[in-house]
């Protein structure tokens, strides 16, 4: 049963199937139907509110989609929240690749000239600038989206795990 | 607290399905991918039938709403327009955040802003033109077509489950 959660991906037709039942019981529970492109309407409302609020509140649309943080925005925060990540990282902990993050951690390091370990000693200069281009060849290699590994690497640093380190 | 959970669980069953990937997304306008219309129809499928005998048995009711030709057709072709360039939907957009796609965060959301922050700003020119062409009363396909509920049911699901089989048996 673990091993079905853990899987990256599942077939769509089981992933599918669970959107039909949750948009039952959506529809049981609280009367609406998923979905979340209302909300950008209404954060683009919530938006323009906070710079020109008498611009906003004259516009005829906004009128009747009123720009407030309801339901159709939860539907967003609900994708980003932290908790559905985690909920997400844990059942696919293939995303995140602690080596490489790590690397990456290193490579930083390495790229701002901080010549001092965590651990106080210092490293040794000509073995540094190796290091770093060593580094930085194999961040390249292993990671030709750098972009994620950035990201893997920001995430990580916030999480407990990182402020451990 | 409710709407966060079932949003939690969209997004992880998007996520789990593949619809929040770039690629599966154009695969799919490139009719090269089946997965994102594998999942769609399923949750029609099931959400289909599900919501039917919850409405037969009175626990749920149904919320036809009013639209027109005009939006339909003009507002779909711009989306679908949006959808095969971008590579995402409103929905899988925020997913694909979710995940950490900078494309998504980056085009995707601030593009949303801005096309919504556009559309309200012409909504009173083309709320008497393109929004009223063909308007269409507030019912429901069996209502509209004056047929049974439970015929249309049994019709529709036979259709999306046999493109489905036709799917697979052609290797898609």
């Amino acid at each position: 049963m673990f091993e079905f959660f853990t899987q990256a991906q599942w077939s769509p037709y089981v992933a599918g199937a669970g959107i039909g039942v949750l948009s039952c019981l959506a529809f049981l529970l609280s009367d609406r139907p998923i979905g979340c492109s209302t909300a950008f309407v209404k954060a683009r409302g919530l938006i323009g509110k906070a710079i020109d609020p008498v611009r906003v509140s004259s516009k005829e649309y906004y009128l009747e989609i009123v720009p407030r943080v309801d339901w159709d925005w939860r539907n967003i925060v609900g994708f980003w929240c932290p908790v559905g990540r985690w909920l997400h990282e844990w059942a696919w902990d293939q995303w995140f690749d602690p080596t490489l993050a790590c690397q990456y951690h290193h490579g930083l390091l390495f790229f701002c000239r901080r010549d001092r370990y965590r651990d106080g000693t210092i490293p040794d200069h000509r073995c540094v600038r190796e290091e770093r281009t060593m580094l930085s060849r194999s961040i390249k290699l292993q990671c030709p989206d750098r972009a994620r590994a950035a990201l893997q690497y920001y995430v990580w640093i916030l999480s407990p795990e990182g402020w451990c380190y | 607290m409710l709407g966060l959970l079932f949003s939690i669980m969209f997004g992880f069953f998007l996520q789990k399905g593949g619809a929040t990937d770039y690629h599966v997304i154009t695969g799919q306008m490139l009719l090269t991918d089946f997965t994102v219309l594998k999942l769609m129809l399923s949750a029609v499928i099931v959400g289909m039938i599900g919501f039917h005998l919850l409405k037969h048995f009175g626990y749920v009711q149904s919320h036809a709403a009013e639209g027109s030709i005009g939006s339909n057709v003009i507002g779909g072709l711009i989306f679908g327009v949006g959808f095969a360039l971008l590579g995402y939907c409103p929905g899988t957009v925020a997913g694909a955040v979710g995940k950490g796609a900078f494309d998504a965060l980056f085009s995707g959301m601030i593009g949303l802003l801005i096309g919504a922050g556009f559309f309200a700003e012409i909504y009173p020119q083309v709320k008497t033109c393109v929004l009223a062409w063909g308007k269409l009363p507030a019912v429901t396909v069996p209502e509209f077509l004056n047929l049974n509920l439970w015929i249309v049911i049994i019709l529709m699901e036979a259709f999306m489950i046999g493109f489905l089989v036709l799917l697979e048996y052609f290797g898609l």
